[in-house]
């Protein structure tokens, strides 16, 4: 008995840690054929930590899961979308569950750490990226305003920025709006 | 009335389905980084009009080429031209090598407003072929011997994509005739050309995209002007020529392209009918 429940609990525990609870919605703009969507996921098939790719070809969009236990590097997206010779529009994401956002604070979601940008308190599994690369200038202002952390300048996360995380994947710090 | 209707029509669906895969003129997009496109052209000149000296076929030329991504900002590419020389005195045939080609291509310009995309690259060529099927004519792309460079523009509104390349071409093996009294003299020179085309592209089926194995039908039109600046020059030439090439594409499984295009020559030069198969390797 003892045996099953701590057998149990490692599973919990690698469940909860481990798991990728979310998946994305990638939208490329600048395609004018079904070779250039082709191109997009041939490129995004490099890349180790996604796990499958269902395109929209009509929407030129593409639905990005990704592989549990690994790091989710949107700027490695961006460059591998790039290289395709397209550009990003937007990157949607997509949790397993509701988050409750609460305005300019960090969440480490399955090892990944992600910062929070919300108008409400609204309860929401859907946000989409917001940092600097992937949104408008005008609108990066405005969400610089709203914030005390550097780290959505940089995208880096440090201690004198961010309280302290423990088992992160990566220093890096994707920022999120929610999309309502 | 209705002759709007149709127009409007026309270029409302133009606007909802262009393609830039043009078969005759480089768009001003890149392959992508890595990628390794395997190409094989098959020209047919029809050699049959009348300024068209001593040819005893029609010239076939068979053109391998092959393009490399080397980042998401140049590529480099390169061919051969395997020619059966309609030309030759010995009246035997003779296909072989004819000639080859280096091209560049360096994106400049990439803006990615949502609906409203400006591509701008440059690109330079190389040429060296050993004969000409139309005498009267210049072609670095398919008989003449010289470098080019030039600008690509590709403009994207909504989704009409129209593309415009101007270049400057110096053809170095041009041959000209002096009579110095009795004596004939042949000596080759250099001319130097403006070409300037503009293409665009329609796609035909299918409607609704669904799978990467759907067979894509496209429909282009080009045209491609070529203005000798050179002061002097051999009355054979025209100053201005130009050529409209309607043509069918097919993509099959995203990644492979088979053109058709029939090409219509100004000032009485032969027509010209030309196959692509294009393989690409991620």
């Amino acid at each position: 008995m003892k045996k099953f429940l701590i057998t149990l609990s490692l599973i919990i525990i690698f469940n909860t840690g481990y798991s990728q609870s979310f998946y994305s919605n990638l939208k490329a703009i600048g395609l004018t054929c079904a070779m250039c969507s082709y191109s997009t996921q041939k490129s995004l098939e490099k890349l180790d930590f996604i796990e499958s790719i269902t395109p929209d070809l009509e929407a030129t969009s593409f639905k990005l899961e990704f592989k549990d236990d690994m790091f989710v590097d949107f700027d490695l997206i961006q460059e591998k979308v790039e290289d395709a010779g397209f550009f990003v529009g937007s990157i949607e994401i997509v949790f397993n569950n509701n988050i409750k956002a609460e305005n300019d604070k960090h969440d480490l979601i399955s090892g990944n750490l992600f910062h929070f940008f919300s108008d409400t308190d609204i309860e929401t599994n859907v946000y989409t990226l917001v940092d600097k690369k992937f949104i408008r200038k005008s609108e990066y202002q405005i969400i610089s305003g709203k914030t005390s952390h550097a780290c959505y300048e940089t995208g880096v996360h440090t201690a004198s920025c961010c309280s302290k995380h423990e088992n992160l994947k990566s220093n890096k710090v994707f920022h999120l709006k929610s999309s309502l | 009335m209705r002759i709007i209707f149709i127009l409007l029509f026309l270029f409302n669906s133009i606007i909802s389905n262009s393609q830039e895969l043009y078969i005759n003129t480089e768009p001003a997009s890149l392959i992508p980084k890595g990628t390794k496109v395997v190409r094989l052209t098959n020209s047919n000149i029809f050699l049959s009009g009348s300024n068209i000296m001593g040819s005893i076929s029609n010239a076939f030329l068979v053109t391998p080429s092959l393009a490399y991504g080397l980042s998401k900002k140049i590529m480099v590419s390169g061919s051969f031209q395997f020619a059966n020389k309609p030309f030759e005195q010995d009246m035997m045939p003779n296909f072989g090598f004819n000639g080859f080609k280096i091209y560049s291509k360096q994106r400049i310009l990439s803006t990615d407003k949502e609906k409203y995309h400006t591509r701008l690259s440059s690109f330079i060529k190389f040429s060296y072929h050993e004969d000409k099927f139309m005498e009267d004519n210049i072609d670095l792309e398919l008989q003449d011997t010289g470098f080019e460079f030039g600008l690509i523009g590709t403009q994207l509104i909504n989704k009409l994509a129209i593309s415009i390349t101007s270049a400057f071409t110096r053809v170095s093996n041009i041959d000209v005739k002096s009579t110095q009294g009795s004596t004939v003299k042949w000596q080759t020179t250099n001319l130097s050309t403006s070409k300037n085309s503009i293409s665009a592209g329609y796609l035909l089926f299918p409607r609704k995209y669904k799978s990467y194995k759907q067979t894509n039908f496209n429909l282009y039109l080009e045209y491609i002007t070529n203005t000798i600046l050179t002061k002097d020059f051999s009355n054979n030439y025209h100053k201005f020529s130009s050529t409209l090439a309607p043509g069918i594409q097919f993509i099959l499984l995203s990644r492979s392209r088979l053109d058709f295009s029939y090409k219509i020559r100004t000032g009485d030069m032969p027509e010209e009918f030309l196959v692509k198969l294009t393989y690409i390797i991620y």
